[in-house]
């Protein structure tokens, strides 16, 4: 063997058992931080609503909602009667879908709050009142697509009235009287 | 081992090469990160923390790594410590992680580290190597929490997040103008204080070097004429 190849030899085998360590490392440290986004979005859903049951997912897989232009990523009852939910809607900026979270309670709408978006200065805007106004209305005949736009986050607000929309539709479709079809 | 190195290589970082202020390295999370105090800490500490850990690492793996594959060795190591700085903060400071996440991301080819890596970890035992990290990350922390002060303070009305009413606040393109312009004058204070500092040393250095006439130069520079 040529010093060459020694040489060579002996930089993969270096690099690769840097690289396979560094791997190890990782692996456990994920271990040790992981956290299950179910769980995680139920223990958003109870500190968010401040609902004293436990939450139980009943849509856990993202359906989109037909005559709408949102879908419904999770659906979750407590057992005390509350209704949670995450939805998307679509036409953020850039094409982006917007998150938004859901309350309901009794068929009324208990709070409306931002999820995880990029464009964090837009849904600031949103903030100053936006989704205020869908709270306390009676979900059977609210119309979230009539809202007024905010002006400087007009795609922002359109994605979230899309949103609302759709847990709207889900909500009157498939759970009525506070129990669940879907 | 050498105390007089580890002093040195300690006050190092922090005064006579700071990254920021004398080395003007990683001035691209110097300005994006200073917006407010509490980003700015965040930032330094995980810099630190990667710091601290690439050179442990790189120091002790010195003569182990061959000179061609140096550099992907090095990146390797920072990488595995940058992702776990994020793991970790996607994990408890999730809020934070969301408005940081990009520029944690970017300490993997953040020049501070990759310099001292190259510069001084691969020729120093792990200690001194460690202490340097140590040393360069204060260095790094204090430099963004001083211009995270000032920008918080006077473009945002705020400091450390509590807010202070009547202040103005500056606009979005206003705040952006003044941290570069805090950002020159820190750092032309700072080497000017350094400098001061230096002439001080070397005058106090001169003054008791003895002549060969067995008086001190104070006393040639003085009134003794």
């Amino acid at each position: 063997m040529t010093a060459k190849v020694k040489s060579m030899l002996q930089c993969i085998l270096v690099l690769a058992v840097i690289a396979l360590a560094s791997g190890v490392l990782l692996g456990a440290v994920h271990v040790l931080t992981y956290v299950d986004p179910f769980q995680a979005t139920l223990d958003f859903f109870k500190e968010e609503s401040g609902a004293e049951g436990d939450f139980e997912m009943i849509v856990e897989k993202e359906t989109s909602v037909d005559g709408t232009s949102g879908s419904i990523v999770y659906y979750a009852r407590s057992t005390d009667g509350v209704h949670a939910f995450l939805a998307k809607g679509n036409g953020g900026y850039g094409g982006e879908r917007v998150p938004v979270y859901v309350f309901i309670k009794e068929g009324t709408i208990t709070k409306v709050a931002p999820g995880d978006y990029t464009q964090q200065t837009f849904m600031d805007e949103l903030e100053k009142g936006f989704y205020d106004q869908f709270v306390g209305k009676d979900v059977a005949t609210l119309k979230p697509l009539e809202a007024d736009t905010v002006s400087g986050a007009t795609m922002s607000s359109t994605a979230v009235r899309n949103a609302i929309d759709a847990v709207v539709a889900y909500y009157n479709g498939n759970v009525s009287g506070g129990e669940s079809n879907g | 081992m050498d105390r007089r190195k580890l002093k040195d290589t300690f006050l190092g970082g922090i005064i006579k090469n700071n990254p920021t202020f004398v080395l003007v390295l990683g001035t691209c999370p110097t300005i994006a990160m200073t917006t407010s105090l509490f980003q700015a800490f965040a930032m330094g500490v995980a810099t630190m923390f990667v710091l601290v850990f690439s050179n442990l690492f790189v120091s002790l793996l010195r003569n182990l790594i061959p000179d061609k594959v140096r550099i992907p060795c090095y990146i390797v190591i920072i990488s595995t410590f940058v992702i776990i700085v994020q793991m970790v903060m996607q994990r408890y400071l999730p809020d934070l992680y969301s408005t940081m996440n990009q520029f944690i991301t970017l300490i993997v080819v953040n020049c501070i580290i990759l310099a001292r890596a190259e510069s001084f970890a691969s020729c120093n035992k792990p200690l001194y190597s460690v202490v340097d990290g140590l040393s360069m990350g204060l260095g790094f922390t204090g430099a963004l929490c001083l211009i995270g002060i000032i920008r918080e303070f006077f473009a945002g009305g705020s400091f450390a997040g509590m807010s202070i009413p009547g202040f103005p606040v500056m606009d979005t393109n206003g705040a952006k103008a003044f941290g570069f312009i805090v950002f020159g004058c820190l750092m032309a204070l700072f080497n000017f204080v350094i400098q001061k500092l230096n002439e001080r040393k070397e005058k106090m250095k001169k003054a008791s070097l003895p002549l060969s006439d067995g008086r001190v130069e104070e006393l040639k520079e003085g009134g003794a004429q």
